[in-house]
């Protein structure tokens, strides 16, 4: 048994500050990277050592084309793997491949697709995702937002915990009373 | 019969759900550690809400175990080789704890033909580790309602207020209800039905609304748009939602009046409610709509929660969203403009800015739909003044009064030394980051509130 934990052995159990890492760490140096450095990021060739994630060397994991954005990867450039980084963390959220597993290939299809949102507990990284995954290449956040956007996200999920409010209380964010009363006559038109 | 492996946890510890010494054999696909209900491995909780601490997880090939860190707040560790941040492949004899937890598991693979025919080993002393799990649970109840009974009737606030002091006020306390929300269009002037009854989630909304002095009978916002600061399931398109779901007409006016440029058309949600004296709980004292002109909503704290683009369906108006944590936060208030005087004085900001802890506050309001009874009397003190309106977004004061459902919209009394009782806030929610404290609307809002809720997006 490889012991080497990736990210899909976390995925769909992740919480919200495990993602924002992920962004900030796969989003760093990227002033630093030449054409040749960019690449796709997947599940498999994405590591977790420690606290950090790591992105293994090209080649050392045969990219799967889930991750693939819809222009293909001839020619990758930043916006490729921007695009492969919100698949990415689709995946780390859900546990599933965004469109059915079908990549950017449905998204060539689809242009007008709508994109996912990801769950409640996530939904704070749902605006970045997005634009990681917008059908326009030039459309699409640059890296170096991602990293920034990344700093501040990690810095409001580490929200403090919620103290139980009164036993005999239900949980609930009002003090409105609902009833299930019927309804009184119509009024007006 | 085949043999495979499986898992052993051995508890090193015990707690109120776990005898020392125990051994839970499994093969589970996914394990629960932690304090919530669906924890197999269950530890008490503390004074915060319930956390699922980590998760053990069968890797691909069935025969080996991971655990997978699932909450950001208590860490779990393995002794000898330390904490990890996300996920550890587990080895025989690993021992697990989290945070400060004392409780410890030892880990083990197993493998005998103890494996069951459907994967999951028996435990064969289940029965009379379940039964001490039980005594021990039933002991903690009967502990722990002995101390929600003696907190709930102790005398925990030095409030000073009596019920009798506040009844000269009662007739200017109130009941509302919505009873319709309908979704109008507005072309040119002329107002047309679009669908002219929305069935509302559970049934009707009420709460408690009051008279002032100068003639303004003021109330909760989310008292007459109830909808507002409830969570939205995000993941939930606007076609998917069921056609009696409130929130989907509300996205799809807002979206509607997102996308028009002309101000000549309008769709809204109009929301028909009533206003109920004790004295007749069956015939509605006022009857209004929250388009009249006389009824002002306080949209200062409006944003636009904006997901996507304009082509996309999700756009919801809401007070003051934050993505991760969508609680209504405040400026919840709305005031009618009426014909008649109340006996109630609003206080002014001076008087406001002087409250500080433990000043005695009373809260008068009709809980859980008593209406045809008297306002029901709360006594308290404030736990923190926040309406300084010039540093804050939200300006709230916090108190600490035993209120509940239908207080909403209620008067929040305080004493001063000019003008006796008058009214300082008005009862919104209980504030579930604080857990005990309720929060109210400073009355002040009222004359800073901004109803378009254009001018003051940031």
């Amino acid at each position: 048994m490889n012991s080497k934990m990736t990210i899909k052995s976390v995925a769909g159990y992740c919480f919200e500050s495990a993602l924002w890492k992920i962004l900030l760490d796969l989003s760093k140096d990227s002033e630093d990277r030449k054409d040749k450095d960019w690449q796709i990021v997947t599940p498999d060739n994405v590591w977790i050592e420690g606290e950090d994630f790591l992105v293994a060397n090209n080649g050392l994991q045969v990219p799967l084309k889930e991750f693939y954005p819809p222009e293909g990867i001839e020619n990758l450039d930043e916006a490729g793997m921007v695009w492969s980084l919100g698949a990415l963390v689709c995946y780390a959220s859900s546990g599933h491949c965004i469109f059915g597993g079908s990549g950017g290939a449905y998204q060539r299809c689809h242009p007008a697709v709508e994109l996912p949102v990801l769950r409640k507990e996530h939904c704070a990284l749902t605006p970045l995702v997005q634009k990681c995954l917008n059908y326009s290449p030039a459309k699409r956040i640059r890296l170096k937002d991602i990293h920034t956007a990344a700093i501040e996200g990690l810095k409001a999920s580490k929200m403090k915990k919620r103290v139980v409010i009164e036993a005999d209380q239900p949980e609930t964010k009002d003090l409105v009373n609902v009833s299930n009363d019927v309804w009184p006559e119509e009024m007006g038109n | 019969m085949e043999e495979k492996n499986y898992y052993s946890l051995r508890f090193l510890g015990s707690n109120a759900f776990h005898t020392k010494g125990y051994v839970l054999k499994t093969t589970n696909k996914i394990l629960n550690i932690g304090e919530t209900a669906d924890c197999e491995i269950r530890y008490e909780a503390g004074q915060y809400e319930p956390e699922l601490y980590a998760s053990i997880i069968a890797n691909d090939d069935g025969e080996s175990w991971r655990l997978v860190q699932r909450s950001p707040h208590v860490s779990s560790h393995i002794a000898g080789s330390g904490g990890f941040s996300y996920v550890h492949q587990l080895k025989d004899g690993d021992v697990i704890g989290f945070g400060n937890q004392t409780m410890e598991l030892e880990f083990h693979v197993q493998h005998d033909s103890n494996y069951g025919r459907t994967g999951v080993v028996v435990e064969q002393r289940a029965g009379k580790r379940m039964m001490a799990g039980i005594t021990t649970a039933v002991v903690l109840i009967i502990a722990a309602f002995a101390a929600i009974t003696y907190f709930a009737f102790s005398d925990k606030n030095s409030s000073d207020f009596t019920y009798e002091e506040l009844t000269d006020y009662l007739s200017s306390i109130y009941i509302t209800k919505v009873d319709s929300v309908q979704w109008i269009h507005i072309a040119h002037g002329d107002t047309s039905l679009v669908r002219p009854t929305l069935v509302m989630e559970g049934g009707k909304a009420a709460g408690t609304a009051f008279l002032t002095t100068d003639g303004k009978l003021v109330t909760a916002r989310h008292c007459i748009e109830y909808w507002i600061g409830e969570e939205i399931d995000l993941t939930v398109k606007v076609r998917e939602m069921k056609d009696d779901d409130i929130k989907k007409w509300a996205i799809l006016s807002e979206k509607f009046m997102q996308e028009r440029e002309d101000e000549e058309t309008s769709q809204l949600l109009c929301v028909f409610f009533s206003i109920y004296d004790e004295q007749m709980p069956d015939e509605p004292v006022f009857r209004y709509r929250s388009v009249d002109s006389c009824v002002h909503i306080n949209r200062s704290h409006d944003g636009i929660l904006q997901l996507a683009d304009f082509s996309d369906d999700y756009y919801w108006r809401t007070v003051r969203p934050y993505y991760s944590n969508q609680e209504m936060e405040l400026g919840d208030i709305v005031y009618i403009d009426v014909d008649m005087t109340g006996s109630i004085e609003a206080a002014d900001s001076a008087m406001i800015s002087k409250l500080s802890q433990s000043s005695s506050i009373a809260v008068l309001g009709y809980p859980n739909n008593s209406s045809g009874k008297k306002a029901t009397f709360a006594a308290g003190t404030i736990k923190e003044n926040r309406a300084d309106t010039l540093n804050r977004v939200s300006p709230d004061l916090q108190f600490d009064a035993n209120i509940t459902h239908g207080f909403s919209g209620g008067p929040v009394f305080i004493k001063t030394e000019d003008k006796g009782i008058v009214v300082a806030g008005v009862v919104s929610k209980i504030d579930t980051d604080n857990g005990i404290y309720k929060k109210a609307v400073p009355i002040t809002e009222i004359y800073n509130m901004n109803e378009t809720g254009k001018e003051d997006e940031q």
